[in-house]
């Protein structure tokens, strides 16, 4: 067999072996690793990005820790300064607490203020009754507009009244101020409004509470609830209702 | 001695096409040997790759989480963040009418007096008395200069002659006028903006019934500074 071929036979199959294998192996085998290892290089770039904004990030997180750690600091000091214990977390709870924010600790407060600050209250202070429907009341923030108030003084010490109620245990908006006369028996009006800002979440609505008994914040002005309601202690454990 | 090959050529050539096939059987398989350390070195380059790629995955993940956690962080602010805002707000707001009074009185000529101011958060309406037109020019002409204050002051109307009389308010005592002051920053009231809605106070009628009298005079005319841009 041998025989039949020459010199020139041989190198030339020996070359084409060469190539196909050459070229066979490269397309079949090596190109495909090529790919997988771009492929695989790609993806290593993609994730080290992520990775390398580590700091960055690192830095984002301490940021807005700092910045509600703050916010809470803030609040718990407003909170304890000018907001009393309310919670809704039990809606009805929270409904005889404002009741008693309304009836009997609010109306003596705001009294008792522009005496401290060296006016005189010329007009009467009346807080309004609270609802008597806990699933009306806003309860993302209480408002009770309390009215108008005339104080008399002189100037400088109504102005100073004025911006005393920033120091009251309360948060109280003063609406425009309007004055007259002269001083020292200079006579100033202002609307006053109280803010609440329960603590906590709001709980569920009361479903025995029905709908419409009392309307919603804006009931008539008036005195404490009627008798029957203990002021003091905590609610009665009250027993569950019998099936049947 | 000379030497003469006189054997036929094809006697040498089987043993030539062997050694051609031997070379290129060798250079093949050098070639296939050559071509499968490539692959495997490959290979290995590949493997190496994915324990990397698994490395900087996790620690990708880990950045994702913290990025989750930021997010988590940030969402909490904005409810505590709108209620100590609006604290701030209404305790700012209570400010701001005193403000407002004090620099009144500081660009008030002293020989005009107050009977009644009435406030608003856009404008002030005053009832006030001068003894001639010139206190009154005066007292215009000062409050003019107020332009960090005011953006507008107008008064309604000053006597003509003679003083007394119908709608001249003029009396050898003085007149009365009223004067408008628009305020050159209104005063914004403060909005509860987080769940639940804005809070609704009730807004107070500011007029009020004017009763006799001025206010407080506060001595001679002060050197006001230029007015601020």
């Amino acid at each position: 067999m041998i025989s039949k071929f020459r010199t020139i036979h041989v190198v030339i199959i020996g070359s084409l072996a060469c190539v196909i294998v050459i070229v066979g192996l490269y397309f079949l085998v090596l190109k495909k690793s090529y790919e997988r290892i771009g492929t695989l290089k790609q993806q290593y770039a993609a994730r080290e990005a992520v990775a390398n904004r580590r700091p960055m990030v690192e830095a984002q997180l301490e940021a807005a820790k700092q910045k509600y750690r703050m916010a809470t600091w803030k609040l718990e000091r407003y909170m304890r300064e000018k907001m009393p214990p309310i919670s809704f977390q039990d809606r009805a709870q929270g409904m005889i607490a404002l009741w008693k924010e309304h009836a009997e600790v609010l109306g003596p407060m705001i009294q008792r203020w522009p005496a401290r600050t060296g006016v005189r209250l010329m007009s009467q202070v009346s807080v309004p009754a609270a609802s008597v429907d806990p699933n009306a009341i806003d309860t993302s923030l209480i408002a009770i507009p309390l009215g108008a108030f005339r104080v008399t003084g002189d100037f400088r010490t109504i102005l100073a009244h004025i911006r005393s109620w920033n120091k009251f245990n309360r948060l109280v908006k003063i609406d425009p101020v309007s004055v007259s006369g002269a001083s020292p028996w200079m006579s100033a009006q202002y609307g006053v409004t109280v803010y609440i800002f329960p603590r906590g979440e709001t709980g569920p609505n009361i479903t025995m509470a029905g709908a419409g008994e009392g309307g919603g914040i804006s009931a008539p002005m008036g005195g404490p609830p009627s008798g029957g309601m203990p002021t003091e202690g905590p609610m009665p454990d009250l027993p569950p209702p019998s099936g049947g | 001695m000379l030497k003469i090959n006189l054997l036929p050529a094809y006697i040498y050539a089987k043993r030539k096409v062997r050694r051609v096939a031997f070379v290129f059987g060798v250079l093949f398989l050098g070639v296939v040997a050559g071509l499968l350390a490539w692959w495997m070195m490959l290979g290995n380059q590949e493997a190496r790759l994915k324990v990397e790629l698994a490395e900087m995955d996790q620690r990708a993940k880990e950045v994702e989480a913290l990025e989750q956690q930021v997010k988590a962080e940030e969402a909490k602010i904005p409810p505590i963040q709108s209620k100590v805002t609006f604290i701030e707000d209404v305790l700012a707001y209570n400010l701001e009418f005193p403000k407002i009074y004090e620099e009144l009185a500081r660009y008030t000529y002293s020989r005009i007096m107050y009977q009644s101011v009435d406030a608003s958060t856009s404008q002030l309406t005053i009832r006030a008395r001068a003894r001639s037109v010139g206190d009154c020019g005066r007292y215009l002409l000062n409050m003019y200069r107020a332009g960090h204050l005011f953006s507008g002051v107008t008064i309604d109307s000053v006597p003509g002659w003679p003083s007394q009389g119908e709608g001249g308010q003029g009396s050898p005592f003085g007149f009365d006028f009223n004067v408008t002051c628009t305020l050159a920053k209104p005063i914004t009231e403060p909005a509860y903006g987080g769940a639940g809605g804005e809070a609704a106070g009730e807004g107070v009628p500011t007029g009020i019934p004017g009763t006799p009298g001025g206010m407080p005079q506060e001595g001679p005319m002060p050197d006001l500074p230029p007015p601020s841009t």
